[in-house]
């Protein structure tokens, strides 16, 4: 079986969540780094790859899938991960495709929100601080980490399940990007934190190896710690 | 086997998306109306069945669930669906499964139903003041919607996912059929959505208007409340 090519920059959470979900199941693949920096998701030879002009994307052969998640759903039927990543089962399934799907708006939107006002729009934007903006996106995040922690981790050691699924990749990856800016969001939600703790170890080094490109961008920054209840 | 309880109020897009599907493979389930307009879904019964507290959801015995795009995955396993609902075939599936994603932060968010509430909902029924300036720009997050879904999804093919129809038109359809409601059709000047939207139509038979009634009514009802939009 040839490799997947694996169009990513690791600045971006559903890059990591697919590169960390290859890495702990062996799938072999040709990494293509993407200069978002220098927009080469909109070069004409990229969006000859994938149209939609967006990282991360896969080519199988010469099969293309875009969407972080549609790639880890093909990857895991594709190379017959074990069931847990998606579990066959039908009720099994649903539960992590509900966390999927509630996931674009709430866990995703929530969090590329306070990091994207409190790290990027001061820094590379050169705007001031937009202090109504971040006030308005933490309270999402808030009411997004209060559904994680009451529901979809209410019971189970991982997100609607006993076993860690992409569903997992998927959240940790938007968190990480805030422990850069000093917000821990397991900080007093104790599901959240245990999880998030359990995510981690499963994911053993590939963890730091898929953060290091996230990790000095971060720190080039020179923020202050950010607050966050 | 228990009926399917189907909690859902026809105005909202996404439950008319998992309404089609149930009444195209017939399968059994006990409808349960939800008015979102009188808050019946703040209720603390509801919460019960929903904590998220919006609809569509599912009781399918002991399970219970919520977002309409995985209920319609697990109704197309569940009930052995014919399979150009939700090709097993992972390729098939993949495409599938690409519109599905880019539909929540896009079809939903930017389409028909952002404009729907800058001209109707939002000044009529919420009090709201919007902006003249507002309200156009729900115009042009719907024009640019509708040109990455012709682009990338529905290309040249009779449906999104090729040939046959499928749960990704489903979705895609009632979010953007929604502005009808203030006499503004997607249709007009899109000859390929045009006759996707036909194509769905023939697809779905009777099964179509059957569903679509409540939102007929409520275009009557509302058909004086706007001025003509210039689309």
């Amino acid at each position: 079986m040839s490799k997947i090519d694996f169009y990513s920059h690791l600045g971006s959470q559903p890059c990591r969540a697919v590169q960390i979900f290859m890495k702990m199941n062996n799938i072999p693949f040709n990494y293509h780094h993407i200069d978002l920096a220098k927009g080469e998701q909109k070069s004409e030879a990229y969006l000859k790859i994938n149209p939609l002009g967006k990282v991360p994307a896969i080519k199988d052969g010469d099969f293309v899938v875009a969407e972080s998640m549609a790639i880890l759903e093909y990857l895991a039927a594709k190379f017959s991960t074990p069931d847990h990543w998606y579990p066959k089962d039908a009720a099994a399934r649903a539960k992590i495709n509900e966390y999927l799907c509630w996931h674009h708006a709430n866990t995703r939107e929530g969090a590329t929100g306070v990091f994207v006002h409190v790290a990027i729009e001061p820094t590379i934007r050169q705007q001031p601080r937009n202090e109504e903006a971040i006030k308005a996106s933490k309270t999402k995040l808030s009411a997004t980490l209060d559904m994680i922690e009451n529901y979809f981790l209410k019971g189970t050691s991982f997100i609607s399940s006993n076993e860690i699924s992409i569903a997992d990749l998927l959240a940790l990856n938007e968190f990480t990007e805030l422990d850069g800016i000093g917000i821990d969001v397991g900080k007093n939600r104790p599901n959240i934190k245990a999880w998030k703790e359990r995510v981690t170890a499963k994911i053993g080094s590939h963890y730091d190896e898929s953060h290091e490109v996230l990790n000095a961008f971060i720190k080039q920054l020179n923020l202050a710690t950010e607050s966050f209840e | 086997m228990a009926k399917l309880e189907y909690y859902f109020d026809p105005l909202s897009e996404p439950c008319r998306s998992v309404q089609l599907f149930l009444e195209a493979n017939k399968i059994p389930y006990e409808p349960k109306l939800t008015d979102l307009l009188s808050d019946e879904n703040r209720k603390e019964e509801f919460k019960k069945i929903n904590p998220l507290q919006t609809v569509p959801a599912i009781v399918d015995g002991d399970f219970k669930m919520f977002e309409s795009v995985a209920i319609l995955q697990y109704l197309a396993a569940k009930f052995s669906t014919p399979d150009h609902w939700y090709p097993s075939e992972i390729t098939k599936r993949a495409r599938i499964d690409e519109y599905l994603h880019w539909h929540h932060m896009n079809t939903r968010w930017k389409g028909g139903l952002l404009v729907v509430m800058k001209y109707l909902y939002q000044p009529h029924y919420y009090k709201e003041d919007i902006s003249e300036e507002d309200k156009k720009a729900s115009i042009v997050a719907l024009k640019a919607t509708l040109d990455a879904f012709e682009k990338y999804f529905l290309q040249d093919h009779p449906f999104i996912a090729g040939d046959e129809i499928s749960i990704a038109d489903l979705m895609a359809i009632e979010e953007l059929i929604e502005p009808d409601i203030i006499g503004v059709y997607v249709g007009k000047g899109r000859p390929r959505v045009e006759a996707w939207h036909n194509n769905i139509k023939i697809a779905l038979g009777s099964v179509y208007d059957q569903v679509h009634q409540p939102l007929y009514q409520h275009m009557e009802d509302v058909k004086n409340l706007v001025p003509p939009i210039d689309y």
